[in-house]
Order: C-alpha cells, then structure tokens, then sequence
C-alpha cells in the first residue's frame, strides 16, 4: 500500500499531533469544571466497584436469608437487605457491573454498527446510500424503546440480547452523524488527494475517513452511554432485561417498587445510583465535547 | 393465581345435603330467621351501644382491570368482582359450600342423575322492569350452549334439553351424569340477564347490562370507573346504599394510597406483607383460605424432571415451613396432597412430605447424581440442571427464585426463564422451551368441586405436570388410570366414593411426585371500618354489599 505522504489539515483530533493537544483541552476543560470532574470522579470509583466487584462487595449478590428479609440498613447490612434477604450494598455492586456492560455494550455495538452504516451510505453514495438510510429511517419509525422490547422479547431475554436491542436502538443516530461528517469529508483536498496518488477504498476509509471523523463518534457515544444506561434499566424495570437472580439496577429497581411501602430504600439506592450515573456520565460526555468539538471552540 | 376457574372437579358433600335432615332443619331456620328480619331493613348486631344501620351512603371499591366480558362468556375473578353486584344466580352457596336459594328457590334430581328440576322464585324483575321466569333461565342456558366461545360451553355443553312446564318450573335434562351441575347452577355461568335487554342491545349489551341484582348499571368508563345505583325493585330487599362505585386502578400501591386516604372503602387481593400497614391504616382486614393451590409445576415430559428420583429430591428440598412463615407471614396453610384442611377431599393419610435436605441428597446420590467440585451434582458427566420458568406477575418470580436457592443447596442448579404473564402462561401449558419446573398456583371456586384444588386431571387445559404429553409407558399408564379416576368422581355423586376415589388421585399425584405440593393461600381483603354488614363471597375473593350500610 501507498503512503500519500500528504499531510493536510484534518478535524481536530485526529492527528497524533494534535491528539495530545486535544486531551490537554480535555484536562483543561475537567480542571475548570467542578461538577464534570465530580462526575468523572464518580464514575471512577463506579467503574472500580464493577471491576473489583468479588473483592469489594461483602457478601455474594445472590445469597438469601430469609430471615433477614427486608432489613433496613444496619452495621451488618449497610444498605439493607432486598425481598429475599440479599444483602442491597453487594447486589448494587454486582448490578453495577452488568448495568455498565449493558450500556457499554450496547453503546458499542451501536458505534460500530452505527459507523459502518454511515460509512456505507457516505462513502458510497447511490443506491448504497439510499439503502443504509432507508433502513435508518426504518429503525426511526419505531420508539426506540418499544424496538428494543420488540427485539428482547422476539429473541428472548438474555444479556446477550439485551444488547442486541440497545444496538439496534442507538445505531440510527451515529449513522446519521457518521454520513453526514462522511460527506462534508469526501470532497475535501486530503481526500482527494490519497486517491489522485491511488490509494485504495478501504485505505481512503480507515486511513482518512475514519481518523476525521472520531472526534464526534467519541462525543456522541459518550452522550448516548447515558441513554443506554437508562433504556437498560427501563427495560429490567419492565422485566425484559437480564434474568433473576441477576442484579441490575433497573430490575431491582423494579422489584423494590412493590415494597415501596416496606423498604422504601430497596427503590431509593438503585433509583439514586442510576440518577447519578446518568448525571455523571452527562457531564463527562458534555465536557468531552466541550473539548473536541471545534465549532465550540 | 385465581386466573379464571380451572379444574372444574367434582360435586360435594353439600351436593345432596338438601335432603338431610340438618339441611332441612337449617333451611327452615333459614326461613324463619329471613320472616322475622326482613332483609332490606337489616340492621346491625343488636349489641349494647351497636350504631343502627342507615340508608344512604355509596361505597368505592377497586378493580385492577376493566371487565373482560359483562355477560360473563369470558370471566375472571377480577371481573367479576367488578360486575357481580349486577346479578344473580339460579343457587347460591354458603361459607361450607352448602347450597342454597337464590333466584331458584328449591330443586330435585332425578334418580338417574339426569334431569334437575329447578322452582323458580316468584315476582323477580330484571332492572328492565321484565320479569324472570322459565323462559328466561332457558334463554341464559342456551347462550352458553350454542356459543363454543363461551367461558360456560363446557359447563354446561352436556345439557340435552330445556324445559320449561310453566313460568316458574325449570327442567334441565343432561345427556350424560355431571354430579358438579348444581354447583353449577351456582356458579358465574347461571347468571340471568335480561332476555330483552340482550336481544335489544346484541353486542352492545356492555352499554347498558341488565340484570336482577341488587345494584342497577349507570355508567362505565372503559379504564376508569363503573358507576352502580341501588335497585329498589331487588327481591331481598332494596339495599342500604345508595349506589356502589368501582374504581380501575391497575396499581396495587395506589390502591393502598387511596385507601389510607379513605378514596377506596374496600382493597382486594392484599400481599401479605402489607397487612400490617393496611391494619395500621385502620382498615379491617378479612382473611380466608381460599379454594385452590399453590404448587411448583414438574414437567414429567424433560428430563431430568422426568426421573422419580430427581423430583422427589425437588419435594424434599424445599422449605415450605420458611416460606410460609418469612414470605407469606402465616397467611397460607401447609398443602399436603392437593385438597385443603377444610375441603372433604382432605386426607390426612396421604403423606406430608417433609423439609429434609438430607433425605433430598440420599435420593439423589441412589440415582447416580454425585455432588460435583462446584456443588452442582452429575451423573455421566451431566450436570443437573433444570429450566426455571418464571413470571414478573406478583411474586411468582421471588417465589422462584428462593426455590431456586433451595435446590442449589442440595446440588440442583437451575436457571430462570422469565415471561411476560401471557408468554410464560402459554410457554407453560403448551410445554414450551423445555422447561422443568415452576411456581405455579391455580383456583378453583368451590372446594366441593375440586378433589385435588387445581387442574390435576390430566386432560384438563391446565393440567399442572404435562403428563398426558409423555412417551413414557409407564407414565402413559399412570395417565390413563388418573384420567379414569377423574371421569368417575364427575359421574360419582356420593361423597364417600368420591373421597376415596380423592384419596388414590391423592396418592397417585404423592407417590409418584407429579407434582409439589406447596401451601394453600389465604385471599386477604381491606375493608374501611365504617362498613358495615357487608358480605364476604367466594371464600373471600368478592365482597358483597346488597345488605351493607356506612356508619360514617
């Protein structure tokens, strides 16, 4: 393969040069903003918690005793106990894991499916394009959470599905996004330029398009985390989600409603973990873009 | 569960009570008791300082859905708590199940068990103003029998002829014997409409529902409320109230909300563990055991539920006492083989199987299923491993998962399958998925009925372990003589051949463990303290208030 050798201007971020640039704004923007970086701070220690989840929590998520049922929170159970006598504090532990994979999973999966559709439509255009929009007008004509009960529910409930479904729901947006920064790219002099000096379509895609058009893949996956974190626990709460014993925060959620008026913590720390995980990733995510979107800069 | 009304079983002991002594005794003190104290002017205990009933006054009372049907071809316990109040039934039952009048004030059987013979009470008129007579109990038969979408084709498919000698003298003629029809005479299907007011109105009879009951209809609001008033043509008697007010709330906590805020006079179907806060609220609570069971389902049809061995393990490993006690907080008495303490199918010689974890792991390790590294058992390099099906619907779903939790300790692993209520009851019937076992509960409206409280009949459409699905010859067989069991008690009006034809369907179901017996749930109501004289109906699942008065 052929190395153009040329260097013309690209989004900002893309480079290496300008990558390292790009992370000191980012610090710069934390430094300045309080509540982002209590955001990031909590999501690091969320983060550490899931990760470190057998070592940190004090008791396994699934281990009942009935006798303890419905305990408020004591010395011995520091958030309580839940509906079978679990221990609340490690179930959340445990819950916090499979809730981020969820929602990172999801979010993932709805970046590369979600890039590789705008990528299509973009690079190529024509019927190509037409086809890949089409099929994201399609994934748009439903709500997008009904899409994802539609899908659970159609291939059954499983963690595997689940993030089929938030895949599919999150996909349409990046798609959308990826065309659009295609298309402002395709005409520009760099990307002429690799291709007047031959270099291939994929290396025009994932040398150049690719690179250019990171910074708001990054940006919106980051802002569509939150989505997916809480379209994961809307789905638990409607008892689609991940299958019981599991903890997740939207199934406890969900199973703490009916014992709202008996322990009303069972509904309040899954309820205020995903509030603040939410808010959290929120402020990152808005920071984040802060730094790397050059039109607000 | 109360899903509709399974497992129609078998006529009881007050089948023919009507022609005892006692019950002759009974109705005529009945009788008595009715002249000296006219109903509709029905006052309270006469007790030192007792507050006089007082007319006026309406009362709320909840419904977690809008009714299925309002001429009841489709029913549910939920519909009929929100419609009962517009009608009445050819008999009624009391809290033994003992049969009495209602709009057919005496009845005869044949001596070949084919024809009944109904009187009819005199000078009843539907809401309409028409009367009911003959014509109309052939007319509320005959919608049943030539519609096979009606929830009561079934019931009363086996009906050859009506007839109707004069206006108060009905003769139903079967073509074969059905020792259950006078129950069934008493139940939701033996409603009467008013012939006029369905021919009139056809489909649209939901728009204005006539009955003889003792509330007249006066507006419903799909999804919202129904709105009843007093009938003061009612043949016991015009009630107390002035009207009766159902509320749909589909939402068990705002029900609770709205009866602490005295919005709801009445709040049906209370979880267990909030009969405290419901008593604290000030509210009377009324307990009752209800017909039924509540079992963990065996699929006999997968393995490895089809090994005797694997489910006697399963018998033995649950901890009922426990759950009794801790998720139930005692409102459940302990099930032995299917049919409850009250019921006259109980037998306390069909052994009780007991909470013993390390009978459970003897059994297993005899059938080769040896404790693995992990402690989950294997046998042959497999490991044992069942399929949890489960629901979100009330606490299906923590019911399995303690059970789930109890196996695990005697080496049983098992993972959970959870539906929605619809998809889990149809994967659950049509032995789908492959599962092996459930929580599951059913009920039945009269005990009397019912020799083992659910659908153990193995042709029933509910029937609770799939055995008639089996290839197993042994199991085949084990279906025919159940099957058999079961077509003699429906042809078997005597009591004592029915229990003992109860007593082999109960030993049969223990010996070869179809099935799990778990405990017999109590239906637990709240009432506002200022009602009084209401009436508990259906062991407790319907609150009646054609007598009732508000002592506000």
């Amino acid at each position: 393969m052929v190395d153009s050798g040329v260097r013309v201007a690209r989004w900002p971020g893309a480079r290496a040069g300008r990558s390292s640039g790009a992370l000191l704004r980012l610090r710069r923007h934390l430094a300045g903003n309080r509540l982002a970086l209590a955001g990031a701070a909590y999501l690091a220690v969320v983060l550490v918690a899931a990760s470190t989840a057998s070592l940190v929590a004090p008791y396994a998520p699934d281990k009942q005793d009935l006798l303890s049922r419905l305990d408020p929170p004591s010395s011995q159970h520091w958030l309580g106990t839940d509906e079978a006598g679990r221990d609340e504090l490690s179930r959340l532990i445990y819950g916090a894991r499979v809730s981020l994979f969820i929602a990172l999973g999801g979010t993932a999966g709805g970046v590369l499916l979600g890039t590789a559709l705008g990528l299509i439509g973009g690079f190529f255009g024509g019927s190509l394009d037409h086809l890949t929009m089409r099929l994201v007008d399609i994934m748009y004509a439903f709500p997008g959470i009904l899409l994802a009960i539609l899908i659970v529910a159609v291939m059954g409930p499983s963690l595997v599905n689940l993030i089929i479904a938030l895949t599919v729901f999150s996909a349409p947006t990046l798609a959308r996004i990826v065309r659009a920064s295609v298309l402002s790219l395709k005409p520009r002099e760099f990307i002429e330029a690799a291709r007047a000096i031959g270099a291939t379509q994929p290396r025009v895609v994932f040398r150049h398009l690719v690179p250019n058009t990171l910074a708001p893949i990054i940006v919106h996956a980051t802002l569509s985390v939150a989505g997916a974190l809480l379209t994961a626990a809307a789905l638990g709460f409607l008892g689609v989600g991940v299958q019981p014993p599991t903890a997740e925060w939207g199934a406890m959620l969900s199973a703490g409603q009916e014992y709202m008026r008996n322990a009303s913590f069972l509904v309040t720390f899954p309820g205020v973990l995903i509030f603040l995980t939410v808010l959290s990733v929120n402020l990152v995510g808005d920071t984040l873009r802060d730094a790397l979107d050059p039109h607000l800069r | 569960m109360d899903r509709s009304m399974p497992g129609r079983g078998v006529a009881g002991g007050a089948l023919y009570a009507r022609s005892s002594r006692r019950a002759l005794l009974t109705r005529a003190a009945l009788a008595a008791g009715a002249a000296a104290f006219p109903l509709g002017r029905l006052v309270g205990p006469a007790l030192p300082g007792a507050a006089a009933a007082a007319r006026g006054g309406s009362v709320v009372v909840p419904a977690t859905a809008s009714p299925t049907a309002w001429d009841l071809t489709k029913a549910d316990w939920i519909t009929w708590s929100a419609v009962n109040y517009l009608y009445d039934r050819l008999l009624d039952a009391d809290d033994k199940e003992n049969l009495k009048p209602m709009l057919a004030t005496s009845w005869a059987v044949s001596r070949d068990g084919l024809t009944y013979t109904l009187k009819l009470r005199h000078g009843v008129v539907f809401h309409d103003g028409t009367p009911f007579n003959a014509a109309a109990v052939k007319f509320n038969f005959e919608r049943h029998t030539t519609n096979r979408n009606s929830r009561y084709y079934p019931t009363f498919e086996m009906i050859d002829r009506i007839e109707t000698p004069d206006d108060t003298t009905v003769r139903v003629v079967l073509k074969t014997v059905n020792a259950d029809m006078l129950y069934n005479f008493a139940d939701w299907g033996a409603i009467q409409l008013s012939p006029s007011a369905v021919q009139r109105l056809g489909a649209n009879f939901a728009s204005h529902p006539v009955g003889t009951g003792p509330f007249k209809f006066q507006a419903y609001v799909s999804d919202s409320h129904i709105e009843y008033g007093r009938n003061d043509q009612y043949w016991r008697g015009a009630p107390m109230l002035d009207g009766l007010r159902v509320n749909i709330v589909p939402d068990v906590n705002v029900e609770m909300d709205n009866l602490q805020a005295k919005t709801l006079d009445v709040l049906y179907y209370i979880n267990p563990k909030d009969v405290d806060g419901v008593k604290r609220m000030g509210a009377v609570v009324e307990a009752r055991t209800v017909p039924g069971a509540q079992f963990i389902s065996l699929n006999v049809t997968q393995e490895p539920t089809s090994e005797l061995a694997v489910r006697k393990a399963i018998a033995r490993a649950v901890d009922r006492d426990a759950m009794i006690k801790k998720l139930l907080y005692g409102y459940a008495v302990k099930a032995r083989a299917g049919a409850s303490p009250g019921s006259h199918y109980y037998n306390a010689d069909v052994p009780m199987i007991a909470y013993n974890p390390g009978e459970a792991a003897r059994i297993l390790d005899e059938a080769g299923w040896k404790l693995g590294p992990d402690g989950i058992r294997q046998r042959d390099g497999k490991r044992l491993s069942l399929a949890m099906l489960s629901t979100t619907f009330q606490d299906w779903s923590l019911y399995n998962q303690v059970i789930q939790e109890q196996l695990r300790a005697v080496g049983i692993e098992s993972k959970i399958t959870s539906l929605e209520w619809g998809a889990y009851l149809d994967t659950w019937r049509e032995n789908r998925n492959g599962w092996n076992i459930t929580y599951h509960s059913q009920g039945s409206v009269y005990a009397s009925t019912a020799v083992l409280e659910c659908s153990w009949q193995p042709n029933a459409f509910w029937n609770i372990c799939q055995i008639r699905k089996s290839t197993d010859p042994q199991m085949q067989r084990l279906t025919q003589q159940l099957q058999s069991i079961a077509d003699q008690v429906l042809a078997t009006p005597d009591v004592a051949k029915r229990r003992a034809l109860a007593n082999q369907a109960q030993t049969l179901y223990q010996e070869n463990q179809l099935t799990v017996w778990l405990w017999h749930g109590e239906s637990l109501t709240g009432l506002q303290p200022y009602v009084k004289d209401y009436d508990m109906q259906w062991h407790g699942r319907v609150v009646g208030f054609s007598r009732a008065w508000l002592n506000k």
